[in-house]
């Protein structure tokens, strides 16, 4: 029984220092003055984890580079990060915990739609702003004050993807999306469109390893395009069992899909050479906007920063704003009232306003379509 | 519906049948060998998945990469046997050793974010991407390699059990461990040679299935799952349960999903799960023995 023991007491310290050596939670500085605290929940492991994982490295980036001149009036951002594993309980969990410092300004996160909306009645209640990278229509339609959307809503993307399929005259398309919410989410919206005729809708659920039984049900319909509705890799196997099954039709997906993963699942499919994607930036020409943030996320972590990095780079200056807005002693309350004030914010994945009315951050504008170029995004249109 | 696409969903449930029945004999033979249910078969499927396209990324060509996988899988499997199985596996209760199991999975699920990072990863198929038409359905080459793949396994577990003195001693150890022990059969031994053998046929599903899907650091859970789940409709502890379960759950996601609702193709596969188990409890086969 003693070696029992002996065995879980070592997994036990095994896993607490893996976990730890995966979520280091604050960062150096250069500036001098006591650290202005900003929580961060994402879920960097779990079903989310590539896309967390990008979140964290943007925001972590973007306060090394603003503490590194000088922080926010001579104070440093200090992240205080919890990873909430893509699982509403974890992420109401770590807010309370991280909101249990009253120093703490304001919150990022999470990745997840599902768990921003688990912590905003909290947010709500105890009054601290949520900068939200989520597409999820409904996070800023309940009349929280304290929730500012930090990404294109999925009302957008919608309306981006209905205007080009308009112009270019492919109104008979079939929909495959993800069964979690933003799949979803984005099928109703689609169907919704005036103009649009769906000939067939398919799901696939995030456990799947091939979708081939969906897209033969698909073929059979014969559309005109292919809409894949989710995110990576899942978008990128579809794309490949797609090209198995000879499919042809030019395919479209939002935002959610612009992520190495998928060209990487997609393995050269002759799918990938007819697929556009919704992003925010183009590697191969950043605007002069953008060009600080894609230069530092790839030269630290060595890939072309996606939707996810490029959020996570933008919601720590955005933060620094609000807070070197509300004064020397900033407060929760003072950060929020500093955030309606923010406009025509020029960010790496958009620009972004928000006001009292106003919660979006950003619109159609920010939006471009990418096509795959070799194995990386490049601006289509 | 045509019944070409009824071939097509027929075709897409047994190649994706046979990576679950392989999981499932993996399930099988830790099992009978070892008496422990272990949670964290699916990792050994990702972490082949995950070693093989890293291999492949230093340049060593793609069967190398697929066999130094499947070796290294076997390897992490005996080392793990001996410092979380064997203390313990005969005075730790079921509960017990379930619990250490899901603590490996954790550990292995952890330990393949930090090695191998979060994104997706793609591993070439092992003769190109080709497809063939059978009929008016489609099917790929690599799913070829997954059906012939299987088989062989399959056949080479049977001449492995029926003709060798070691499946023998691992049948023996299966259906009394203390009579074999008092035969001079090597309990312990047999005990790691299970549980490296049923790991590494974890690992060689994972060489097989990643060209096919992608290997990512989260998919372990779901082999799992789907593991255990054809290996309790078969019949938990039978090695033509473990296939038949396998093949019969793929099918069954696969005809779901293509004469019902996609969205719900795990919810309805599962429901028939139950509903099979609540008039054979043991399982298609029903049975607790090797060969």
């Amino acid at each position: 029984m003693r070696r029992l023991w002996q065995c879980l007491a070592c997994f036990v310290v095994l896993a607490i220092a893996l976990a730890y050596a995966t979520g280091g939670s604050s960062l150096g500085a250069a500036a001098t003055g006591a650290p202005f605290k900003i929580g961060v929940i994402l879920g960097v492991t779990g079903a989310t984890g590539n896309l967390g994982q990008h979140e964290l490295d943007g925001a972590r980036l973007a306060a090394a580079a603003i503490n590194a001149t000088g922080g926010v009036d001579g104070h440093p951002l200090e992240i205080v990060f919890e990873d909430d594993a893509g699982v509403p309980d974890n992420a109401v969990n770590a807010f309370n915990h991280i909101t249990g410092d009253p120093s703490v300004l304001a919150i990022f996160g999470s990745t997840l739609g599902t768990n921003t909306d688990a912590i905003l009645p909290l947010a709500q209640r105890i009054g601290i702003s949520v900068l939200a990278p989520n597409s999820t229509y409904d996070i800023t339609h309940h009349g929280n004050p304290w929730v500012f959307r930090i990404a294109v809503p999925a009302n957008i993307e919608v309306e981006a993807l209905s205007a080009l399929l308009k112009e270019r005259k492919l109104t008979r398309i079939a929909i495959l999306n993800s069964t979690d919410a933003y799949g979803s989410q984005g099928a109703d919206l689609i169907a919704k469109e005036k103009g649009l005729t769906i000939v067939a809708h398919e799901s696939f659920p995030l456990t799947a390893s091939d979708v081939t039984v969906q897209l033969t049900k698909i073929r059979g319909a014969n559309p005109q395009a292919l809409i894949l509705w989710g995110s990576a890799p899942l978008v990128g196997v579809a794309l490949r069992n797609a090209a198995q099954l000879g499919m042809t039709m030019p395919a479209f997906s939002g935002l959610a899909a612009d992520n190495p993963g998928n060209i990487k699942a997609a393995a050269g499919a002759d799918t990938l050479s007819h697929w556009l994607v919704e992003g925010v930036l183009d590697a191969a020409h950043p605007l002069p906007r953008q060009q600080q943030g894609f230069a530092a996320i790839k030269g630290r972590y060595g890939y072309d920063p996606d939707v996810f990095a490029a959020v996570g780079w933008d919601v720590m200056f955005v933060l620094a704003r609000a807070v070197a807005k509300a004064g020397p002693q900033p407060t929760r309350q003072g950060v929020q009232a500093a955030m309606t004030t923010i406009s025509n914010f020029q960010g790496l994945a958009g620009v972004y306003t928000w006001t009292n009315a106003y919660r979006d951050g950003t619109g159609i504008s920010s939006l471009i379509w990418l096509e795959v170029q070799g194995s990386t995004f490049a601006r289509a249109l | 519906m045509a019944a070409g696409e009824a071939l097509q969903f027929a075709l897409s449930g047994i190649t994706v049948g046979s990576v679950y029945a392989v999981v499932a004999l993996g399930f099988t033979i830790v099992f009978n060998a070892t008496g422990v249910v272990n949670f964290a078969q699916g990792e050994f499927v990702m972490l082949a998945g995950l070693l093989a396209v890293w291999l492949v990324a230093l340049h060593i060509p793609l069967w190398a990469a697929a066999v130094g996988a499947v070796l290294i899988v076997a390897g992490v499997a005996a080392a793990i046997h001996a410092l979380t199985v064997r203390p313990i596996e005969r005075r730790a209760g079921h509960f017990t050793m379930i619990m250490v199991t899901l603590g490996v999975a954790i550990m292995l699920q952890v330990i393949a974010q930090l090695l191998f990072g979060t994104e997706a990863q793609a591993l070439p198929s092992f003769t190109g991407d080709g497809a063939i038409r059978i009929l008016t359905a489609t099917i790929t080459v690599q799913a070829l390699w997954i059906l012939g793949g299987a088989a062989v396994l399959m056949a080479g577990l049977y001449l492995f059990f029926s003709r060798t003195r070691a499946g023998q001693a691992m049948l023996a150890t299966a259906e009394n461990r203390e009579a074999a022990g008092l035969v001079g059969i090597d309990t312990r031994r047999v005990s790691l040679y299970a549980y490296v053998l049923g790991c590494g046929l974890g690992a060689l599903a994972g060489v097989l299935v990643t060209p096919m899907t992608a290997a990512v650091y989260t998919q372990g859970l779901v082999f799992t799952l789907k593991g255990f789940a054809a290996a309790a409709l078969g019949g938990f502890g039978s090695p033509v349960g473990a296939v038949i379960g396998g093949l019969a759950l793929g099918l069954l996601e696969a005809f779901s999903a293509g004469f019902v609702s996609s969205g719900y193709q795990d919810l309805i596969a599962l429901v028939a799960l139950i509903a099979i188990l609540m008039f054979r409890p043991g399982g298609i086969v029903g049975t607790r023995t090797l060969g």
